[in-house]
């Protein structure tokens, strides 16, 4: 079953087309894997998919209701959670603070504060971060810092979420304990996940479906093993070493 | 904060509001009761600031405008209509929130220099309008009836800036306190949690606008007489931010810390150093940019003070 879909989804910017009618659908439950080389239109979708942008035509579809166009805050409330590639902590405050705010408003707009700090540690606890909750956000590591992103995008109680990049920058073992989070999260909290990864072990390993962008088209869309065989997706962006490697 | 400097901290709090109501009954002389309100005054004016430019981020340079337009509001609304200055004071206010709203709507989407500059020009405006309206008394100004005695000015003060910290501290621990942390820290992220941005930071203006209202009609009053250039001066503008940035932008009591030490500091150099004053002055504002810019009140929340902590700051925000 969909839970939210893209129709010919096409955003110009100026003179560059960055995206072209590109159709997606991430179905209840599912794990969808976006990949494409840099600059192939990955983080403008979701941008787009999170009101950042509106598109230059084309709709979005999130649980049967048109939400092309309306307001990140308005998406947000509707069950919608996303992480940033670049990681925005507010480092001013805790961890606990971070993610208490995230509580606060999201999808239950008129929850209670001690209610919220509970979903916060909750959140924080599904994460890892718990015995780091009362440090600010410049005393955690790189892998850390995702983790709190992630833990601000689940604090608002949502249906879908949109990883932008969540495991970029992590060391090996690192990027095998965030692969084990999102399967987790996933579980627990009932989420169907669209991420973008440039890290083809983690697409592989958790995706249940892959699409690949490139020049701001789809050019692939199906079973992870079936698209890293697909002639166009082995040009555009995997390269021959790949497949040879895969061979080997 | 540590349990020391919190003990410090709540102790000077409490022997404040002790002292604060009965100070002019006691004793004291007109000067010290006149420095006080002038204190009070800017107190109020500088935590205005503090809400929209230490708490959600955004640097005013326009905020007189709301003491200008208190100012007039008090003034006329005494004046020809005859309002008794308390009643006049709320209108005062809200008209004041008022036009924080409406200005608010068009400037606050700017960012940085770009909303600084914005507000500097708001200033500027309102000053050019109230010149050039008649009912407003235009170049002439307004005078206003004498008031009995200068105690009225000393409790509304007191009363209005007490209210307005327990209300701010109040905000803060809520739904729009966090809000407005939010947009100070990364407004991209914070849309992406659900806060409606825009109405965050339009309600920080409005309180921002409501309370510097009030201060500029206690001052009307007080001074009973405002033209133009005076109420509409930048330089205030530049003193509440000075004030609030030398006390602690984005603390709930740097900014009346601040008002207190530098309007002591300014009548102290300009009574004993007529022509360095501003030197001194200038200095010392160079120096706490460099060594404490989060602001005297930061050094309350520090276990131990030593040379460490100046090289951490300086360190901090070079580039």
């Amino acid at each position: 079953m969909k839970i939210i879909e893209g129709r010919k989804i096409t955003k110009r910017f100026m003179g560059l087309l960055a995206l072209e009618e590109v159709d997606f659908e991430l179905n209840k439950g599912e794990i969808l894997g976006l990949i494409g080389p840099n600059g192939s239109g990955k983080t403008t979708l979701i941008n787009v998919i999170t009101g950042f942008y509106k598109p230059t035509s084309g709709k979005v579809i999130y649980k049967n209701r048109d939400i092309s166009g309306l307001a990140p805050y308005k998406i947000s409330r509707l069950g919608i959670g996303r992480t940033f590639q670049i990681v925005k902590p507010f480092m001013e405050l805790s961890v606990l603070e971070n993610v208490t705010t995230a509580a606060l408003f999201g999808k239950n707009i008129a929850m209670p504060k001690p209610k919220a700090i509970q979903i916060a540690n909750s959140s924080i606890e599904a994460v890892g971060l718990h015995d780091k909750s009362s440090y600010k956000p410049g005393a955690l590591s790189i892998a850390e810092l995702k983790k709190l992103e992630i833990a601000k995008a689940i604090a608002l109680s949502p249906d879908v979420l949109f990883l932008d990049e969540s495991m970029a920058g992590l060391n090996p073992k690192e990027t095998e304990a965030a692969m084990e989070l999102v399967l987790k999260i996933r579980e627990q909290r009932n989420l169907s996940i669209f991420f973008v990864e440039h890290v083809m072990k983690v697409v592989m390993g958790i995706s249940d479906r892959v699409m690949v962008l490139h020049h701001g088209r789809k050019i692939a869309d199906g079973k992870p093993n079936e698209v890293v065989k697909d002639e166009n997706v082995i040009k555009a962006y995997l390269g021959k070493r790949y497949k040879e490697q895969k061979n080997a | 904060m540590n349990k020391a400097s919190e003990f410090i901290i709540l102790g000077i709090i409490t022997v404040v509001v002790a002292i604060a109501p009965v100070m002019p009954v006691i004793h004291i002389s007109a000067f010290i009761t006149r420095f006080l309100i002038g204190v009070m005054i800017y107190a109020i004016m500088a935590e205005g600031w503090n809400v929209i430019g230490g708490y959600t981020g955004y640097p005013s340079f326009g905020n007189v405008v709301f003491f200008g337009l208190g100012a007039y509001v008090t003034a006329l609304s005494m004046i020809d209509f005859h309002i008794g200055f308390l009643i006049s004071l709320i209108l005062a206010a809200f008209a004041g929130a008022l036009f924080a709203v409406i200005i608010g709507i068009p400037v606050l989407r700017l960012k940085g220099h770009y909303f600084a500059i914005a507000t500097l020009g708001i200033g500027e405006i309102m000053m050019a309008i109230t010149l050039n309206v008649p009912f407003t008394g235009e170049g002439v100004g307004l005078s206003l009836p004498i008031a009995s005695s200068s105690l009225l000015f000393y409790y509304t003060s007191l009363i209005a800036l007490a209210a307005f910290i327990i209300f701010l501290k109040l905000i803060l621990s809520g739904r729009l306190g966090y809000g407005i942390i939010a947009v100070r820290e990364d407004e991209d992220a914070a849309r992406m949690m659900g806060i409606n941005t825009v109405i965050v930071k339009i309600k920080a203006f409005a309180i921002s606008g409501f309370f510097t209202a009030i201060a500029g009609g206690i001052y009307a009053y007080w001074s009973t007489f405002i033209d133009p250039p005076t109420v509409y001066d930048p330089i205030i503008s530049v003193k509440m931010i000075i004030m609030a940035v030398f006390g602690g932008a984005g603390t709930i009591l740097g900014p009346v810390v601040g008002a207190f030490i530098i309007m002591f500091l300014s009548d102290f150099l300009s009574t004993h150093f007529t022509l360095l004053h501003t030197f001194f002055f200038g200095g010392l504002i160079v120096l706490t940019a460099i060594f404490l810019p989060k602001g005297l009140i930061d050094l309350f929340s520090q276990k131990k003070i030593g040379w460490n902590y100046f090289i951490k700051n300086i360190k901090k925000y070079r580039v």
